[in-house]
């Protein structure tokens, strides 16, 4: 593996701070005229859904009504929080266009990420993902639908890579239930492992996702690794997909994957930027943020 | 040396942690008391009065069900300890996973070119035979050549010497 001259141990170490970025939210439930707060630092590459039972257990210390039986959902500044989404793929899809210009100047006026609890409005079913499963004691089953999700993505991205599901098909049950568990319970070694399986040497596409904040649109493109022989770099992609802020002279947005600015490697093949930044779901998430 | 991108990666990466990390002890602080509570609001509603839960055995009961929740929670702190120096390991050992197909890579790049060097000696050598037995073949043509002019020479100066007498 080529990554652009870099040496290993530079790699290796973009790669731990990768997975040990975590986020710090604050949880708020409005309740009976005041508001009942929960900290939580939450790492990036993991999911809202897989913290529920922790709230649960928090919250449910304040209020009277079972709090296992109501669908969690969140909200910041009135958007309903798609919880099928990497958490630090919400930070910056909704959150990071609001301090971008704090974090490189040191002006550190924002408190961090605060996030609305909503427990018993209607379930805004038409933005995010309803939770379909319960337990058999009517308490709302959030692992498996999260799990669903989560082996729906990596079969999308299996698929784009493989030019079939297979690989991941082909996983054994034990298996399949070990690269769950090593998600759920953020095991490196385990996960790595497991992904091997999935992902070959030799790719046909890049599974890719990139997202614009404040629009809906979300530019979800197979992208060939390869082009005319020569491997298709990150800045040729943006180009092609969002052509009015990305032009040959004049850039009109940032572009940015884990919440950090991009720049720098924008004409390296994609393919070496995909295998440093991917995420779980083997998805790799960018966030262009228009220029003021 | 690296390529300027990677320690551009890192210092950004740094900044986004330093900004995003920056109460975290508040964060951790918070994740303790919330714990210490759970454990607390388990004890007491084991250990809430009831009339007909009050024999000395279901007391003990009691009390080994709260050492075992606390118990259950140092575990699975542990445990998450545990998974984030595996976590590390992972990482350290993906290093040296690629410090080893780099230093492999170069082994192999080496035997390459010197296998190359090798058969490029080989032939160098098997050129300059060749050149020896030019030089061997030439070194007996000039002595040839040698030994026919001195015979030459031989029979200038018998003629030269038959002309002088039958003059």
């Amino acid at each position: 593996m080529n990554f652009t001259g870099a040496s290993s141990s530079a790699t290796t170490e973009i790669k731990r701070k990768l997975w040990n970025g975590c986020i710090n939210i604050k949880v708020v439930l409005p309740h009976d005229s005041e508001d009942i707060e929960y900290l939580i630092n939450i790492p990036r590459n993991s999911y809202l859904p897989i913290h529920f039972q922790q709230l649960i257990s928090y919250f449910q210390n304040y209020v009277s009504y079972e709090i296992y039986k109501q669908a969690l959902w969140f909200e910041y500044e009135g958007v309903p929080i798609a919880w099928n989404l990497p958490v630090g793929v919400l930070y910056d899809y909704l959150y990071l266009p609001s301090v971008i210009q704090e974090r490189g100047g040191g002006g550190l006026d924002q408190n961090c990420w605060t996030i609305q609890l909503n427990l018993r409005g209607k379930y805004p079913a038409e933005y995010i993902i309803p939770f379909v499963y319960t337990n058999p004691d009517n308490t709302i089953n959030y692992e498996q639908s999260l799990n669903e999700i989560i082996v729906n993505q990596l079969k999308q991205s299996c698929f784009v890579i493989n030019g079939s599901a297979k690989p991941i098909m082909n996983l054994s049950e034990s298996n399949s239930k070990l690269l769950w568990n090593s998600i759920v319970t953020r095991n490196l070694g385990q996960f790595t492992s497991l992904n091997k399986k999935i992902i070959p040497k030799q790719f046909q596409r890049i599974p890719v996702k990139i997202y614009i904040p404040g629009s809906t649109t979300v530019i979800q493109a197979p992208i060939h690794a390869y082009e005319d022989d020569k491997p298709v770099t990150l800045s040729r992609v943006l180009q092609r997909e969002l052509p009015n802020l990305f032009t040959n002279d004049v850039k009109l947005a940032r572009t940015y994957i884990h919440g950090i600015d991009i720049s720098s490697i924008m004409d390296m093949p994609l393919h070496d930027i995909w295998t440093i930044f991917r995420h779980l779901d083997n998805f790799l998430y960018i966030i262009i943020i228009a220029m003021s | 040396m690296n390529p300027a991108w990677t320690d551009d990666i890192i210092k950004q990466l740094d900044i986004r942690d330093d900004f995003e990390q920056r109460d975290i002890k508040y964060f951790t602080a918070f994740n303790q008391l919330s714990q210490q509570l759970q454990l607390q609001k388990l004890a007491n509603k084991q250990q809430s009065p009831s009339p007909s839960l009050t024999s000395p055995t279901l007391k003990q009961e009691d009390l080994d069900r709260t050492f075992i929740i606390r118990e259950n929670q140092q575990l699975k702190n542990e445990n998450n300890d545990l998974i984030s120096s595996l976590n590390m390991a992972t990482i350290k050992n993906e290093k040296l996973e690629q410090g080893i197909k780099e230093r492999d890579s170069t082994i192999k790049t080496l035997q390459r070119n010197n296998e190359k060097l090798k058969s490029k000696i080989d032939s160098l050598s098997l050129e300059i035979k060749e050149k020896n037995k030019t030089i061997e073949i030439i070194n007996d043509e000039i002595l040839m050549n040698q030994i026919q002019y001195n015979v030459l020479n031989d029979k200038v100066s018998a003629l030269e010497a038959e002309r002088t007498k039958s003059q």
